[in-house]
Parts: C-alpha cells; structure tokens; sequence
C-alpha cells in the first residue's frame, strides 16, 4: 500500500545546519564534553562524593591535608583537607555560570549597542529643543508638542545642574590659584553662555553611531587594570549601596556577581563593534528598503529582521567569549582580586594550588586542566559552528 | 639556532660561577623585594622597606649594636653606655617623666670607605637634616624629644626629654643615633638650605618635600651609587647595583673591626639577588645558586615544602627562628554598634569563649608542625618582658559552649546559636574579616570557620585585598561599624613594647589610643578596649628604666590583658631561614640587629672551609625542621 | 581621508582628555591612602604630625584641585616624583620599564608573527590533511591555555625537574633580568656577544609564555583570512588563467589575506605597550604590566598616571592608525 514517492523531509534551516555540523567531528566531541560539563554542574550535589568545604575533623587534622590522589579521593585533598574531586565538581557550577552570564549579558547589550550604531550610522537622530524653533520633523510626530515642553525642562535642568558643578569646581580652582583653573573657569563660562542660547532655538542632532562608536573607543582606552581594582573594592565595600545589596542577595557569592559585572562591562565591546560591522552592511538590503517603505517602525526593522541575519558571527562570538570569561576570572584570581573562598571556582583553586606548587604541585593539574578543557571546547565549538553558519565553507 | 651552543656555554658558565661560594669567599643572599633606594636615604624619607634596612646593614655600622642575644654592643663606639660606667644617666624631671643622657666617644679608628675619618661632624650633620624644618619624617616623636651636645670630635651626648626606656636600645630601633657623610652630603644640603630658606613648612610642605627628596636621591640611586655618590662604614661597600638583578658588595678595608683569625678568612664579597617570585626564588634556592635566604625572602610554607627538605641532607640547614610578628584576631567591641550588642562582643566572655573554641593548637600542628608556637598575649616570648604565667585557653568547646549558655544563647532549630536581645530574635552570624590574597590568612580563616560552625556560630567570612582592608577608612573605623566582627591580621612586637596597643589613653602624652571620630581616627587600639589599670601600668612602665620594676608592671599589664581578652592571640610568627652548611656567624634572632635581621655581624660570617670560625650558633635562636 | 584624519585627530583629544580624569579619579577613588601604612607603623606620631606628612606629599586638597595640577605639570612636560622610588616618574616608566617592556612584548609579538604567518598559510593551503588538524590542535591549545598556568609549568619544567633528571641540561634562569649592565659593556668588561647572550638566556621563557596565546590565534585567524581569500572569484579566475599555484598564492592571495592581519597588530602594538602583568609577575620580570600594577597597588599617583596616560594615548593612535591603514590597503573602504 505504501506509495513509492514519500514526501521529502521538510528541509528547515536548523536541519541543515545541524547536518554541517555534524560532519566537524571535533566540534561534535566539544558539544559532548559541554553537555557533559552542564550536567555534572547541575547535578553537583548528587555526583560530588563529599562537600566541597568540609574540612577533617579529629585530633590530628594535618594528617589529611595535601594527600595524593587514592580511591578515596580520586584527586587527593587539599591544604585544608577538604577533597579536590568535590571541588571541582562544584567548580564548575561558578566557571560555567560566570561563563554563561557573562557571555549572554555580553551578547545581548552589545547587540543592542551595535544595532543602534549600525542603523543610525550617518542618519543621524534630529531632536528639537527649545520654544524657538519651527520645524514639523520629529522623532515621534504624534507627541511632540509633550517632547517639545519636556525637552525644554529636560534641558535647562542638566544645564544647572552642570553649571552648578562647574561653579563649585571653579571655586576651589580659584582658590588655588593655579593659572589652569582660571582657564578651565573661562572656558566652562562660554561653554555655559553658549548651550544656553542653543537650548532656546537649537537642534541636537544625535548620531548614535558616533556616539556608541566613541563610547567603545573611550572604553578600550581606559586601562582594564586599575578600572578592576577599583570597581572590585568599590562594590565590596558595604557603604556602597550596591555592594550592601550584592551581600544582602548573593550572601557568600556576592563576589561571583561583582566579578560577572566587571567582565561584562568590557565584554559587550567586540560584540557591538561586530554587530554595528553586520548591520552596516544589512540595512542596505533590499528587504530592509521594503520594510521601510511598507512603513515599519525603525525597531521593528532593526530587530524583527536586521538582528536575526546577524546572528550567526554573533553565536560564534557568544561561544568563544564564554571561554574567554572562564579565563579572565581565573587570571583575576591569579591578581588577588578574583572570586574569594569559601566560594570553590576553578581559577581560585589554581591560584590556591600554585601557592603550594613546591609542596603538592599535583594540585594545579585539575583545575588548570579543567579549565583547559573547558575553554578548549567551547572554542572548537565556536570554531565548527562557524564553519557551520557560513555557507560558503565545504561542510 | 646557532646560539645554542653559545647559550649552553653561558648557562654553564652561569651556573659554574653560581656555585662559587667557598670558592671565591663569597656569599649569595636571596631575597623576595628589592630595595627602591639605598644607602644616601638616611633617614628613610624616600622609603622605609625591611630590606632596605637589611641591606644597609652590611654597608653601614651603628655606634651601638644589637646582638642575636638582644644585648648591646659597641661598634663604631667605645663602649656601651650603662649606668654602671657613668655614660648612661636618667634624672627625674618632675611630673613622671625622666631625662636621658647618654655619652658616646666614637672609635678612633672608625673611618669612612674613603679613608676620612668618622667625627661628630658627621653625627651633627645627621641631626641637622633630621630636624630640618618640614622634613617629611616617619619618626617625628623622636625628633621632637632628642637633642645632641657635642663634645669635641669624638664625644659627643645625646640628650632625650622626655625619655622612654626603649631609648637605651642600640641599632635602627625608634631611637637611632645615626650620623652621614657631611664631607660627601654636605655640600649639596648646603644648597637644599639655601634654596628652602624663604619657604614656610605649612604652606610649601609640598615643595620642601620636593627639594628634601631630590637630595636624598641624588645618594641613592643605582646610578648615583654605581658612579661612586656614596661612602660606607660598614664591613662592606657597594660595588654595583644592577636594577632587578642584584646588589654586589665587597668588604671594606677601612672598617675598624676585625674578625678572629685576619679578614681574609672570611667572606670578601656578598651578593643580593632579587627573584621577586617567591616560587622562582625557591626554585633558585633549590638549584643552588643562593647560598642563604634573607628575612625578606621565602614564606613559611615554602621553607617547610617538601621538595626543599628533601634536597636540604648535606647541603643546607632550613632554620625557623622565631619572630616578633603576632597573628591576631582584633574583635569589635564599640559598644554603639548593635552587631556588637546583639552578639555581646563587648561582653569579655563573649570573647573567651570565642576563644576557648578556637583550635589553636590544632591550627599550629596541621599547619606548622609546631613551628609557630600558640600566642597568649600580644606580648612575644622571645620579648624579655614576656609573662609566662598568664591565664590561658585551651581548646575546649565544651566550654566554649558553657560560657555561651551563660549568656542566653541556646542552639536554634538550624544548629546556629540563638539568643533574644530587647525583644528580638539574634542569631550568632559574626563577620570575618582578613586579607584576601594571602593564603595563610585564608587558609586559618576556613578552618577557624569550621570550629566555630562546631558550636554553632556561623561565620561571614568578608575578605578584600589588603590595600582595601589596611585602609583608614576601614581599620580605623571600627566605631562606625566599618567591620562588625572579628579582623585577622598581624602587629609587630618589637622590644620598644609600650602597651600603645591596648591603651585607651597614653597617660604621657595625654593621646587617646582608640580611634573614634573625635580623635581623627588616631591610634592602634583598633577594637576599643578601655582598662584605667592597664593604662596606668603600661604608662608608668616605658618610664621606668630598671628592668626588673618594668618588667613586673608588663607582667600585671599581661595578666589584665589574658584575663579581659580584648582580642584573640594566634601565634606569633616564624621567619624560614635557607643557609648553606658550611656558612657560619649567618645567624639572626628575633630582635637581631633590632628587627631580626642577619648581617648585624657581617663582618665576621665566612665560610669554615675558609678559616672562619664559628662564634654564633643559629640553632641557640632558632628551630630547624628535622 | 585627510579631513577625515585630522577629525579623527581632533575628537581625540578630548577622549584623551577624558580618559585622563577618569583615570585620575579611578586612581584616586581606590579605597586607602598611601599615607595609612606609616600612620599604621607609627602610633606615636601625633595628629599634627600627621597632618604636616600629608601637606607634604600634597595628600590634603581635593581631587579635583590635585587633578588638575597635575593636568598643568603634565601639559608642560612635567609628570612628577614617584613616591616610591624618588626618581621622575617619567624616567621610571620611559627609561627603565617601558624599553624591557618592548624587548619582552616587542619580541613575542613578532616571533607570534613569524611563525603563525608561514604556519596558518600552510595550514589553509594544505587543509583538511593531518598537518592540518594537528597545527589546528595546537593553535586551540595555546589560545586555552590559562596564561598563567603555562608559565608556572615551563619555569617547572625547565628549571627544576628536566635539569635534575637530564644530566647536561642546561638550567633555565627563573626570571628577572641578567646581572649584566649596559655600562659594563660600554667599558669593555663583557663583551657584547656575551650580554645579548644573557639576555636572550633570560628571556626564552617568558617569551615563549607569553607568545603562545598570540601565536595561536595570529595561526587561526590567517588561515581563516587566506581560506576566506581563496574561495574568491578572482582567484578562480586567476587558476583558470594557468597561472602558477605560488604565484597565484603569493601574489594574488596573500596580499590579500595580510589586510585584515594588519589590522590585528596595529591594534595589538598597544598591548604590547602595556606589559604583560601576569607573565612579569611569574618571571620577576620588571616591565610595564607589573610597573602598572604596583603603582595602582601602592598608589604612585605619578607613576601609575605617567604609564595609563601614555597608554591611552597610544591606544588611541594605534586605533586610528589601524582604520588608517586598513583604509589605505582596502580600496573599497571609503571614509568621509
């Protein structure tokens, strides 16, 4: 009964490129070793054989510190005699989850930046200020009589406020009497003089490409170093309110968010100067064009159908990057200013272990290893879905 | 590629030459730090490191020495000034307080490196730039209180008012008496003079700051020493200093002391080398191109660490020698922070049973083998002063607990203790506090968790890097609740023991010791204890010049202290010492050369292959690991 | 392009001018001031005491006031004493780190260089064989490999456990730089051959360390580029012309495939700039990185301000340079 023609199986995009896939035989082992990975991360608690902070007891404790590996600690034990297997096992769940939060966050805001930049690169945005000004053109024709009085008191308010801070500055300047303030007071004054006049019949126009552009500029000169210790101090001190909130909800953790914050705070950078790089090149599109004619909204064609053609570079990057923040938080740890203990992660165990380096130097394997092999995977992984994602290599 | 060959020939050379030591009479001494200046910084306005001390050790000598017995010695001075002899005389000056004179006759034979003799010309250069209007000195209580007559070019007293008895001690403790090389400084201070004259110390401190600095540094450079800038009267002289490399000294033919059996017998040429890694450093060590360590160089992990011991037979001694360091729990007892009040930390049972709880013992045996004996007072026992008989703390949770209960705690249903204060429900939850980054520290930290969680006080540890934590507006702010708990870390316990600690008031000089916003956050007494009775007997004590009187008033001081437990003794710390067999006089205590130091007797460390002979035995001051 | 340089040029400063107070305040804002070690030290020193220490080292005014007397020294070329060390901050950074910082960096970049070009060209040509996926194994190794982790194995290595188990294997030195100063050589007591040997001795190490994650990725990235660059049209069109494999690979494909390489460089020139902190610390090498970070640890407003300061504007330069350059090489790219 059966008819000789089945109907051919529905070729979907994600089919065909899980094909590919499949034939780059070690992005597959990857996937596995990822999949393995999350799983042992999730299912910490069943498959570590102890807890991972619990220290010996009895009289002499020291007995069990820094044993080598024996079949009841397959990885030995630690300065603290608390079990390396246990350790790793629970590890993972940090790295993995600063990995991920960092290379999501990362992705996310840096394709929302990049987007932006990308589309608005040489259109700049109009907006028009002040009661003097006659033009119909708006950002939002239909409230713009409500911008307009709301730009007006928007304006002036920054205004004082600036003029405020820079009269306070100028005070003390002149007090000093260095030669430097008076000029930077000169200057704040026809600074002043002039927005002033600009609020009551002037245009901004806001080209959101070359501000984004020259936020990202700014940000990769602003040396990462001293920008860690500082934010690492800051947000640990408890005056600060969001140092007190860290504590309050993460308790023992909060430094996992501080670090997930910091890293993300240089990560978005590449992947909106990449993004802006795709978008550039896509708003060009025909299909674009006629999204725009048939009157799509600017967001509407920015991240209904610019966004998802971006996506492929932009998972290889995410992937990639989830290796990347595995290796700076073991190398924050290596400089004092990572993850603290109680907390298990992978890089404070290896900066913990290099410590002991002459005493137990088989410490630093696992979780140097670990590490090794996770970063490794996620690359290969990123590697083969690139290859995957670009239809013009031989998969 | 072709280096190959040249490289393998240098490598070998290198270690060929690394292996001198008996061979060309010289010694290697590694260390962790390198100096930033030496030598013309004289009174260590430009930097103040321990190894800078250590080093300048060797190239300059004191007039009074501080030997491995914690006694004085003379050195580029005739004689010692005691009591007995008249050099040494205390008078009453009304009010409690005393003045010290004390008369000092430089060694006919003392020279410079370049052959001029040292007179009190150059020990009334010293005090003349000391007290140089606005001279950013770290010492400013001791230039205020001294003053100097002199005698003629070889006597010369030095007067101090108000005297403390610390002052009697020789080498670079709080009272040093120092002098420079005018014929070879004096000159451009005379210009640095010239050139501050119209400024005023308040409103130009920045600039004199400037021009002091720039004069110190023109004598203290690697490139000004290397050229020649500076002069020594110690056992030995700057050679050449190589800038991340090393510092190479040779003996000095002009020094006045000489070792038993001729100086040729013994060293002629030492070496610092600075391996900043303290792995590398021990890697070194291990490889055989240092032939000691300084105080400055490995931890105490690493002078215990297996690969070093088992490649010590034969070669070298790994020695511990105890030091005046002392690891400590401070506990926040300010009454106006609740923390404190619901937990009853002010409460000094609160504290022993804290205490009582805390394996200590257990702490010193897994960790140090026993090498870093349990404290019980602040008080070192290598310190004179030291009382034996104190009340003290054993491990004993049982009561621990006791002590608890007395105070209303009861074990809630998550096994954390529970107690109700005005009304509310607290649990035991006590914050931690201590270096991050340091791994002793942290190491102590989770296994002190782990006891207290034994009797149910949970613990939040809150560790930052230690820039953060030694901040003033962390440490100094315990009275606003800054840090709410315990607080790890150490003080050095120096033999000018004053108490200054512990008091709440220095009844001498009227200061308040606790910091609080009325006094500017002043003072060491970090945790805020306040004992009238301790006070009393610790001011009375820096007066008193007869040391068994001053001992029995530290004695009492130490009994009040056990008893109220304003913090929380660990154990007093031991520095790793790395020596050659065959290397002797390389010998150093807890108060050597007055911080520890080696080096206090350079003049006489050699090598026996060589012909020196062995005066000072380090296993007298020190435990050695086997 | 011109107009669009000098633009550049202008809307630097600035950024530049920017990026030095948020430095500054960065540096400033750090918990902790350099005067608390001494107070700490010293609880004899009275409160006045104090307060004269601080005038001294021009601790007791406001930021902004100390921002910009610095903002006024440094314009006229003045860049202050390093508190720690009593040298000018600039001869500090320029004369004695920044110069061990180029060799260091300067000779990992370009022995990264040398080998991933010749390396990542052979792996595209010859992809897919076994050469091929091994020199692939090998660049994901260096480029997940913890930096750190790499450099504490190969001073291990090399300086303890292969020395004590190969008789004649030459120690490796553990870091730092050779005992051996340029004056020596100047005044004829080594030869120079013999401090270029010590150098070079000192410095494999950290080199290789520090090379290897560049290495790895500069290998990944040209092969990209060149496989990218070889699918083209042109280059079809060019085989089908008959012309030569090598010549179609060195003159057609590879001058193409180095764009975007050149891109890559100029914008790592900076980071060789700024040191490698973590392989100086492992090396007790004494360069920019660890310089940097002792200042900010310590707080050497000078030094630390001197060094960013710089760096900044040289990521700044190279970050135009780059645009430039790759605008120059890729006629397609049109600035306005």
């Amino acid at each position: 009964m059966a008819t000789a023609t089945a109907s051919p199986k529905p070729r979907t995009f994600f089919s065909l490129f899980w094909r590919r896939l499949r034939r780059h035989k070690m992005a597959m082992a990857s996937l596995v070793v990822i999949v393995l990975l999350v799983l042992m991360a999730l299912f910490a608690p069943w498959i570590a054989p102890y807890d991972p902070t619990a220290q010996p007891t009895g009289e002499d404790v020291g007995a069990y510190y820094f044993l080598p590996p024996s079949p009841e600690h397959p990885l030995g034990t630690d300065d603290l005699g608390r079990d390396v297997l246990s350790r790793i096992i629970y590890g993972s769940r940090i790295s993995l989850l600063v990995g991920f939060a960092v290379a999501l966050s990362s992705v996310i805001i840096g394709t929302l930046m990049g987007t932006l930049a990308g589309y608005y690169a040489g259109r700049p945005l109009r907006f028009y200020l002040g009661p003097l000004r006659r033009e119909k053109e708006g950002f939002y024709p239909w409230s713009f009589a409500l911008w307009r009085v709301f730009s007006w008191f928007l304006y002036y308010g920054v205004l004082y406020l600036a003029l405020s801070i820079a009269w306070a500055l100028a005070k003390d300047g002149i007090q000093a009497g260095s030669p430097g303030s008076y000029l930077g007071f000169g200057l704040t004054l026809a600074l002043v003089l002039w927005a002033a006049w600009f609020g009551l019949r002037g245009e901004i126009r806001l080209d959101l490409d070359v501000a984004i552009s020259r936020l990202i500029d700014f940000m990769l000169t602003i040396p990462t170093l001293p920008l860690l210790l500082v934010l690492s101090a800051l947000l640990r001190d408890p005056e600060v309110a969001v140092g007190r909130w860290a504590q309050g909800v993460f308790g023992d953790a909060a430094s996992v968010f501080i670090i997930i914050t910091i890293l993300v705070f240089f990560g978005w950078l590449g992947t909106a100067r990449l993004v802006r790089g795709s978008i550039l090149s896509l708003r060009e599109m025909d299909y674009a064009t006629a999204a725009q004619a048939l009157g799509a909204t600017d967001f509407r064609i920015m991240f209904r159908h610019l966004v998802p053609n971006t996506m492929a570079p932009l998972i290889v990057q995410a992937t990639l990057q989830v290796g990347q923040a595995i290796l700076v938080e073991a190398a924050l740890s290596f400089l004092g200013f990572g993850i603290q203990p109680p907390v298990a992660t992978w890089g404070n165990m290896l900066t913990n272990a290099q410590e002991y380096i002459f005493t137990a130097p088989w410490l630093a394997l696992p979780p140097g290893f670990m590490i090794f092999i996770t970063v490794l995977a996620f690359n290969y992984l990123g590697d083969g879905l690139r290859d995957a994602l670009d239809p013009r290599s031989r998969l | 590629m072709r280096n190959l060959g040249k490289l393998a020939v240098l490598g070998i050379t290198a270690l060929g030459l690394a292996l001198a030591g008996p061979q060309d009479n010289s010694l290697v001494i590694g260390a962790s730090q390198e100096p930033r200046v030496l030598a013309g910084d004289f009174l260590n306005i430009i930097s103040n490191q321990a190894i800078k001390s250590e080093i300048e050790g060797y190239l300059f000598a004191p007039f009074i020495g501080f030997n491995a017995d914690s006694q004085n010695f003379p050195v580029l001075a005739t004689e010692v000034p005691t009591l007995e002899n008249g050099r040494l005389r205390v008078r009453d000056i009304g009010g409690g307080k005393k003045r010290l004179e004390m008369d000092l006759t430089i060694r006919p034979d003392a020279r410079w490196s370049d052959g001029k003799p040292i007179t009190t010309e150059d020990v009334a250069f010293y005090y003349e730039v000391g007290k140089a209007k606005g001279m950013p000195v770290l010492n400013p209580d001791y230039w205020e209180r001294v003053q100097l007559r002199v005698r003629d070019a070889r006597n010369f007293t030095v007067i101090f008012e108000p005297a403390y008895y610390y002052d009697t001690y020789g080498g670079p403790y709080g009272s040093p008496i120092g002098y420079a090389p005018k014929h070879i400084m004096g000159p451009e201070w005379e210009k640095v003079k010239a050139a501050a004259r119209g400024l005023d110390p308040d409103k130009d401190a920045e600039k004199l700051n400037e021009l002091y600095r720039n004069f110190f540094i023109k004598f203290s450079t690697p490139q000004a020493l290397n050229r020649g800038a500076m002069v020594y009267s110690g056992p030995f002289m700057l050679r050449r200093w190589v800038p991340g490399n090393s510092v190479e000294m040779v003996r000095n033919p002009n020094f006045p002391i000489k070792p038993e059996g001729g100086e040729s017998k013994y060293v002629q040429k030492v070496v610092y080398r600075f391996i900043q890694n303290t792995n590398s450093l021990l890697v070194a060590v291990i490889g055989g191109s240092i032939d000691a360590t300084s105080s400055v160089s490995l931890t105490f992990d690493q002078g215990r660490s297996p690969q070093l011991v088992r490649r010590a037979p034969g070669r070298f001694d790994i020695w511990f020698v105890p030091g005046a360091i002392w690891e400590h729990i401070d506990v926040n007892k300010f009454e106006n922070c609740q923390v404190v009040k619901d937990l009853g930390l002010n409460d000094k049972r609160t504290r022993q049973a804290i205490l009582h709880a805390l394996n200590r013992e257990g702490l010193v045996k897994a960790f140090f083998d026993g090498l870093q004996p349990v404290a019980h007072t602040w008080i070192a026992p290598v310190n004179p002063l030291f009382n034996p008989n104190v009340r003290k703390y054993e491990f004993n949770p049982k009561k621990a607990e006791a002590l608890l209960a007395e105070m209303g705690w009861r074990k809630g249903p998550d096994g954390i203790l529970q107690r109700t204060v005005g009304g509310r429900t607290v649990r035991f939850e006590i914050e931690f506090v201590t270096t991050a980054g340091n791994a002793i520290r942290e190491r102590t930290q989770q296994f002190f968790a782990e006891d207290l969680k034994k009797i149910g006080i949970a613990v939040k540890i809150n560790n930052a890097p230690s820039a953060v934590v030694f901040a003033d507006d962390f440490t100094q702010r315990a009275s606003e609740c800054k840090w709410t708990g315990m607080f790890m870390f150490a003080w050095v316990s120096t033999l000018a023991e004053d108490g200054s600690l512990f008091q709440y008031k220095n009844l001498n000089t009227g200061a308040i010791m606790v910091p609080t916003k009325e006094n500017n956050y002043q003072g060491q007494n970090i945790g805020g204890w306040r004992n009238d009775e301790f006070d009393r007997l610790t001011s009375q004590a820096v007066l008193e010049f007869d040391p068994e009187r001053r001992k029995q008033l530290f004695w009492r001081a130490q009994e009040i202290w056990a008893e109220e437990l304003p913090a929380l003794p660990l154990y007093f710390r031991a520095n790793p010492y790395v020596v050659r067999q065959g290397l002797v006089n390389y010998v150093s205590s807890a108060y050597s050369g007055g911080y520890g130091y080696p080096g206090w007797n350079a003049w006489e460390i050699g090598w026996a292959s060589r012909g020196a002979v062995k005066k000072w035995d380090q296993a007298k001051y020190a435990l050695s690991t086997r | 392009m011109f107009a669009y340089t000098v633009r550049r040029l202008l809307q630097m400063i600035p950024l530049l001018f920017a990026a030095s107070v948020v430095i500054y305040a960065l540096l400033a804002l750090q918990p902790g001031d350099p005067l608390d070690e001494l107070r700490r030290q010293n609880p004899r020193m009275t409160a006045e005491q104090f307060e004269a220490l601080k005038r001294a080292y021009g601790l007791d005014q406001p930021l902004h006031i100390r921002y910009f007397k610095w903002l006024n020294r440094a314009l006229r070329g003045d860049l202050g004493y390093s508190r720690t060390y009593g040298i000018p901050a600039a001869e500090y950074v320029f004369v004695q780190r920044l110069p061990k910082t180029l060799i260091l960096s300067g000779l990992a970049l370009t022995l990264a260089l040398v080998v991933a070009i010749p390396v990542g060209v052979f792996s595209a040509v010859r992809q897919y064989s076994l050469a091929d996926y091994a020199i692939t194994f090998l660049s994901f190794v260096g480029f997940s490999m913890p930096v750190f982790f790499l450099g504490i194995l190969l001073l291990y290595l090399f300086a303890i456990v292969l020395p004590e188990s190969i008789p004649g294997f030459p120690r490796f030195p553990t870091g730092g730089v050779p005992g051996v100063l340029w004056e020596d050589v100047r005044a004829g007591a080594v030869s120079l051959w013999e401090f270029l040997g010590q150098w070079a001795w000192h410095l494999v190490l950290p080199v290789l360390t520090l090379s290897a994650l560049q290495m790895a990725e500069w290998t990944r990235f040209m092969r990209a580029s060149l496989l990218e660059v070889l699918s083209q049209d042109y280059i079809r069109t060019a085989r089908a012309k008959g012309l030569a494999e090598r010549v179609v690979l060195y003159k057609h494909a590879l001058r193409n495939a180095l764009i975007p390489i050149v891109t890559l460089v100029g914008l790592a020139i900076p980071g060789v700039l700024g040191g490698a902190t973590i392989t100086e610390t492992i090396f007790s090498y004494p360069g920019m990185g660890r310089a940097i970070f002792d200042a900010l640890v310590e707080k050497d407003y000078n030094v630390a301000m001197a060094a960013l300061a710089f760096l900044a504007l040289m990521t700044a330069l190279f970050n135009l340079l780059a645009d430039l350059a790759y605008a120059v090489v890729d006629p397609r790219i049109r600035y306005s």
